[in-house]
């Protein structure tokens, strides 16, 4: 999907939120499939986003600094018999921009509500 | 009996690794180990939940397939990621060493001026003299980016020698117009590499 500069995709916005949400829930950081249950579970999705979709959308996040990610340590996900976890974990800016977006949300709403 | 999710999992890793391929190594291993961990997420959750092995199985299957198109895309962005980058570099590289072509020519000619010619009659020194220049051009050009400043001035004691012959005495089998085009762009050369920092190989972010 193409976009204007500047501008988040709804699959942005709701990792950012899903991520903030877990973040106030005391997890900081989440891996892949932490964050593609949590947004389905928010928006009551039937089906969890496809891998193409969620990686593809994590990466450009972090490229624009929305997020930053690091390689859990592979000792840990060895103790635990599981394969390495990436971790990600939202930015400044990605809070900033998760607001903006929900506040534009809000007013369009707001907007489009009958009088 | 193969349960459906193996089954599933394992036509998932053959497409992640049919799509990574001659990829850059750390961003193939990165798409890998991330989708792998995601597999075994998915699995333990399912089985969790008491999904049956075919329910999350069909799940997965489906993830993977409704993801092919955003795969696809994130491959396309990736590899014109690596080559803008590998563009760069290139410009960069030649930005910087322009200069080497003429630095190597002004170095070659020096030494055959002194083992050839021996004394240029218009310099006045020995060939030894002439060959010392030659090998500190030739060092200037090795030590160019561990020691930038170093090699500024190693080139440009060996610039001087071919113009100051062409002035004094035009036409001369040494310093004619190659030689001092060559001795100028070195000069050139040598000035913009002592003004850069040194180049030291820093270790890649993980």
């Amino acid at each position: 999907m193409r976009r204007k500069s500047g501008v988040l995709l709804p699959i942005e916005v709701s990792i950012l939120e899903a991520g903030t949400d877990l973040r106030e829930r005391g997890q900081d950081e989440f891996h892949g499939f932490l964050i593609a249950k949590e947004m389905r579970d928010r928006d009551a999705a039937r089906r969890l986003t496809a891998h193409g979709t969620l990686y593809k959308a994590l990466d450009r996040m972090e490229r624009a600094g929305l997020l930053e990610s690091r390689w859990e340590d592979p000792s840990i996900g060895a103790e635990a018999g599981r394969p390495r976890r990436r971790l990600y974990r939202v930015t400044g800016l990605g809070e900033r921009a998760a607001r903006a977006a929900g506040s534009a949300e809000i007013a369009r709403a707001i907007e489009m509500a009958p009088a | 009996m193969t349960r459906f999710d193996d089954l599933a999992i394992g036509l998932v890793r053959q497409w992640v690794r049919l799509y990574t391929r001659r990829l850059e190594c750390e961003v193939r291993a990165g798409r890998r180990a991330e989708i792998e961990s995601d597999l075994w997420e998915h699995r333990r959750e399912a089985s969790a939940a008491g999904l049956r092995p075919t329910q999350s199985g069909l799940e997965i299957l489906a993830r993977s397939i409704l993801g092919i198109p955003a795969d696809l895309a994130w491959r396309r962005v990736v590899t014109h990621a690596d080559y803008a980058q590998g563009g760069t570099e290139m410009s960069e590289r030649i930005t910087r060493n322009w200069w080497l072509v003429p630095a190597i020519g002004l170095a070659g000619l020096h030494m055959f001026v002194a083992s050839e010619l021996g004394y240029p009659s218009s310099l006045r020194s020995p060939s030894v003299f002439i060959g010392a220049l030659g090998l500190a051009t030739l060092a200037g050009v090795t030590v160019r980016n561990r020691a930038p400043k170093l090699a500024g001035l190693l080139l440009l004691a060996g610039v001087w020698a071919p113009v100051l012959t062409a002035f004094k005495d035009p036409g001369t089998e040494y310093g004619g117009p190659v030689g001092v085009i060559a001795a100028v762009l070195t000069a050139v050369g040598a000035i913009q590499n002592m003004t850069r920092r040194p180049i030291t190989a820093e270790p890649r972010p993980a």
